[in-house]
């Protein structure tokens, strides 16, 4: 199930591009998972079906990326919390110039006019 | 409306989601499982506890087939009926680089050939570096010069143990090396200047 239906390049650019999108939601505050997939879901219209994000924090954590801890809450259960790790941290800041060198190529090839 | 009718919701959710994974690694699904109760939990204390909120909930999780799917994906797992491409063998393990070691330090012992194969695992592995390439086709000298030794002790005086000693000697040095060198393959990648 994709967003609005979008075209197969759209879904595989997301694929590739929301572990990122992950780790840049955690460059300024450690999250409760929960409210991490609620951002990258109903927030952010990124994703659909909310459930396909926790194998994804998974992976990122098995590699690194993020660390959890556990907080108890004042109502209901113990949450996981997510937070960024120094290789998470220079992995987005290398996709970060990457993401921004190749929108900007992209942007001036969608652009009428802008090339020959 | 009661707490069962939800608690049924989940309890269905749950058991459909663990065998719509039952192919993920044991630990990616007990992971997954445990993740999706504690969204469920989280639901509920916060006020999503009746069967049409909590059907909502799950709606929103998205299909366990679709979830289960995307852990198959992140695990490196092949999707059923769907062959393991090169890319998911060599790509996400060290499969390469773990076959070139035994091949290399012990394998060759056994089939001669096997030696061959290995150096060819070796040198096309992407993760070594030309020195740890150097290193994994060195991997038989332990081996092959404990055998010498052993042999050139032949003649002499020396105690079996010694000599028993020695070939372990020499199948350690090799097994140890090449545990390095496997270790070596699963550094993380060096961040991009």
């Amino acid at each position: 199930m994709e967003p609005g239906g979008a075209s197969q390049p759209l879904a595989q650019l997301r694929r590739g591009v929301l572990e990122y999108c992950v780790l840049a939601l955690l460059r300024a505050e450690e999250l409760y998972s929960v409210e991490l997939v609620h951002r990258l879901g109903r927030s952010s219209g990124l994703v659909v079906s909310e459930g396909t994000l926790y194998p994804l924090l998974s992976r990122l954590r098995r590699e690194g990326r993020v660390v959890t801890s556990w907080r108890e809450s004042s109502s209901g259960p113990p949450r996981r919390y997510y937070a960024l790790t120094e290789s998470g941290r220079t992995a987005l800041a290398a996709f970060t110039d990457d993401w921004r060198a190749f929108t900007s190529a992209v942007d001036a090839l969608l652009t009428p006019g802008e090339h020959s | 409306m009661t707490t069962t009718d939800a608690d049924a919701l989940v309890a269905d959710y749950l058991d459909r989601l663990a065998r719509a994974g039952a192919d993920l690694p044991a630990s990616h699904r007990d992971e997954l499982l445990e993740q999706i109760a504690d969204h469920l939990a989280a639901a509920r204390s916060s006020g999503a506890d009746s069967p049409a909120r909590i059907r909502q909930v799950l709606d929103e999780l998205g299909d366990p087939a679709e979830v289960a799917a995307a852990a198959r994906e992140q695990s490196g797992v092949g999707t059923p009926g769907t062959p393991v491409t090169g890319t998911h063998l060599f790509g996400t393990g060290t499969g390469r680089e773990s076959a070139a070691v035994v091949l290399l330090g012990v394998g060759w012992i056994f089939v001669g050939l096997g030696w061959l194969f290995g150096l060819v695992l070796a040198w096309t592995s992407p993760r070594w570096s030309r020195g740890e390439k150097l290193v994994a086709t060195a991997l038989p000298v332990p081996v092959v010069g404990a055998a010498v030794l052993v042999h050139a002790l032949g003649s002499a005086d020396v105690p079996g143990v010694v000599r028993a000693l020695v070939v372990l000697l020499g199948v350690a040095g090799a097994l140890g090396t090449g545990a390095v060198l496997v270790r070596r393959a699963y550094r993380p990648a060096k961040p991009r200047p």
